[in-house]
């Protein structure tokens, strides 16, 4: 750790030294510039990583696998409870169902933001970045109060307008997750997509629509593919940060909607099996990793098709 | 230096607390240099704690001159932590008893308590454990909504919870195997002296034929909002809570029933390694004495531990405790010792339960 310190000093001192170039300080900053180059530039933040995530990652996995002599026996548990398999699948599929909605959602979102006047836009950034401020658990309990049967949208539809005979199952199942998820993943998601695609020429849709194609058309057939390494970015991170959900699905979710980030959570705050619970994690961040190798892998074919 | 050390650590993590520590530091070190007067306890937080705060550390400062830092959250995870890294920032702690049998696998957490320091007169024995001293009262109760079911039909008891046909609606529990398990079988004519050890798979059967009329909460508040609004129309939930509600909203349609509660015990304990053993027992000490648990209790509804507490205490009061009512016969005591000892078995059982029914 006092290492992980020491390398983060020299690049930091360099930065603040690097206007005023007097004195050895800033010979060895020049040094470092030139011996690492802009890479030095990464140091503080490698530094950062090192220290808040790998080493902690580190102690996680070494406690699935010690206890305290290396055993299997974490992961033997695992494999022998069926209920186990189907948790990570419900996981996976909130996950899932939640980055698909996002999206959905998302989409249309970023695209107004491209589009739209700088004023406008930055109105709406506002709108978008304000949930960020609320606490998730505040968040939950007002779905509650919006969703259930007697809620806030029940009693509009059922006793106002008249338009169900009985009030829709909205909270307290998979519905009610997937609409809790979906509505604190959704500003993640927009900026996201808004970022990329803000890099997308709109030139090319206003080229598109002096040939003769109609505006939906230009966007179908321009815009979209254009923004499709965007739309995979977005899903993935999306999909990538839902898998980690446990407060939402614990107050929106039924007797279900079990996520393996639950169960770390029992495992580690209320049963003291910290090894179960670092097993259950390290198979998360497993899947959570084959799925980014895979995507990797398949940008980087679409990329070498692209070129050829 | 060491003590300074701990306390950085404290301020650090807890914001809140952070304050209040650099002020004490502060005080101590400018007056009472020779002496380690200052501790931190660590509760639940809310307003049970700042009543603490008001009715025994405020107190407790002035009468021994030893400073108290209280700081919210406790959880037995940090203990954990603080045991196994040998740097405990905290030295009393308010536990659920469930916490205080040593665990397979887990060091022993907790010094013992030196009850040469510590006077626990009028404490009940059972609440008297080596590790750990009861300091409250609560009660797990049944509690219903009084539009769906006015006086004179109301439930009163857990085998009501269990009548569809006669109370129906949609009922909530805790999501848990604790309270549920017991809940069932008293509710299918198990008494209560016979209740442990617990039938679990008798009891997760009980549960069956309620299926889809139960909500599965997560969280105690939870229980409160969804039976004023009507969502449920009983559940299980806190008698505190619901006193709670009722006395800040009047006319909340809520009531509660005594019979068959499920009483739980918070013991005050010492995490083991904490370096002021001596001033955590007489706080201990200061928090078991009759007359501070009495005005403790008026001013929360958390039953007082100590028995000569409640004779100080008023009738209309009393209606109000958990120890008043287990005094009467009306709850049983959680067996923690038994929950402690099959806790990682049953939360298994219980997922997997719930995840094939």
């Amino acid at each position: 750790m006092g290492r992980g310190g020491g390398g983060r000093e020299p690049p930091q001192r360099s930065l603040a030294r690097a206007v005023p170039r007097v004195g050895l300080e800033a010979e060895t900053s020049d040094r470092l510039m030139r011996r690492f180059g802009p890479a030095a530039l990464a140091f503080p933040g490698l530094a950062l990583m090192v220290l808040f995530f790998t080493l902690p990652v580190g102690v996680i996995l070494a406690q699935s696998f010690f206890d305290p002599g290396f055993t299997l026996k974490f992961y033997a548990r695992m494999a022998a409870g069926p209920e186990y398999a189907l948790v990570f699948w419900i996981s996976i599929k909130i996950a899932l169902l939640s980055a698909f909605f996002s999206m959905i959602a998302g989409y249309p979102v970023a695209y107004l933001l491209v589009k739209a006047a700088p004023t406008l836009r930055a109105i709406m950034m506002a709108f978008i970045l304000l949930p960020f401020w609320t606490n998730i658990l505040v968040r939950c309990y007002a779905w509650m109060l919006v969703l259930q049967t007697k809620g806030l949208l029940n009693s509009i539809l059922v006793g106002w307008l008249h338009l169900l005979a009985t009030p829709l199952p909205l909270v307290f199942n998979l519905t009610g997750v997937i609409i809790g998820m979906v509505h604190y993943l959704l500003p993640i998601n927009i900026l996201i997509l808004y970022s990329a695609m803000k890099g997308i020429d709109l030139k090319l849709v206003q080229a598109a629509q002096g040939l003769g194609a109609n505006p939906l058309r230009a966007f179908l057939t321009v815009f979209v593919p254009l923004s499709l390494p965007a739309v995979r970015a977005a899903a993935l991170l999306t999909f990538v940060l839902a898998l980690g959900f446990f407060v939402t699905p614990a107050l929106l979710g039924g007797r279900g909607e079990i996520t393996v980030a639950m169960l770390v959570s029992t495992y580690f705050s209320e049963v003291l099996d910290w090894g179960f619970g670092s097993a259950l994690a390290t198979v998360l961040l497993a899947i959570t990793t084959l799925g980014l190798c895979l995507h990797f892998a398949l940008e980087r074919r679409r990329a070498g098709l692209v070129l050829q | 230096m060491r003590s300074l050390k701990a306390w950085k650590g404290t301020a650090g993590r807890f914001l809140a607390a952070s304050l209040v520590a650099s002020g004490a530091w502060f005080a101590t070190t400018g007056s009472a240099a020779a002496e380690d007067t200052t501790i931190v306890f660590s509760g639940w937080g809310g307003s049970w704690q700042t009543a603490e705060r008001k009715l025994y550390f405020d107190t407790f400062e002035k009468a021994t001159g030893i400073k108290v830092v209280d700081v919210p959250d406790v959880n037995l995870t940090k203990i954990k932590a603080m045991v196994g890294a040998k740097n405990v920032e905290w030295d009393v702690v308010q536990a659920i008893g469930m916490w205080l049998p040593q665990r397979a696998g887990t060091e022993e957490l907790w010094e013992p308590l030196d009850y040469a320091a510590i006077k626990t007169d009028g404490i009940p024995k059972e609440m008297i454990a080596p590790n750990g001293v009861g300091v409250a009262t609560f009660a797990q109760i049944l509690a219903y909504n009084t539009d769906a079911f006015p006086a004179g039909k109301a439930p009163t008891s857990w085998a009501d919870f269990w009548d569809v046909k006669k109370f129906p609606g949609k009922r909530g529990f805790l999501n848990q195997p604790r309270y549920a398990l017991e809940a069932a079988l008293m509710a299918h004519g198990v008494a209560m002296k016979d209740l442990y050890p617990l039938d679990v798979e008798r009891g997760l059967k009980l549960w069956e034929p309620l299926k889809s009329d139960v909500l599965w909460w997560e969280q105690w508040p939870q229980a409160p909002s969804l039976l004023a609004s009507g969502e449920l129309v009983m559940t299980l939930s806190s008698q505190a809570r619901i006193l709670g509600l009722l006395q800040s909203e009047k006319t909340a349609p809520v009531a509660m029933v005594w019979n068959q509660g499920i009483m739980t015990v918070d013991f005050l304990a010492v995490p083991k390694g904490s370096k002021h053993k001596e001033a955590a027992f007489k706080l201990i000490s200061w928090m078991l004495d009759p007359e501070h648990q009495a005005e403790y209790a008026k001013a929360t509804d958390v039953g007082p531990s100590n028995t000569k507490a409640l004779a100080l205490i008023d009738e209309k009061t009393k209606e109000r405790l958990p120890s008043y009512h287990y005094q009467k016969g009306e709850l049983v005591a959680l067996d923690n010792a038994w929950w402690a000892a099959n806790l990682d078995k049953l939360t298994e059982r219980w997922n997997q339960w719930k995840l094939t029914n």
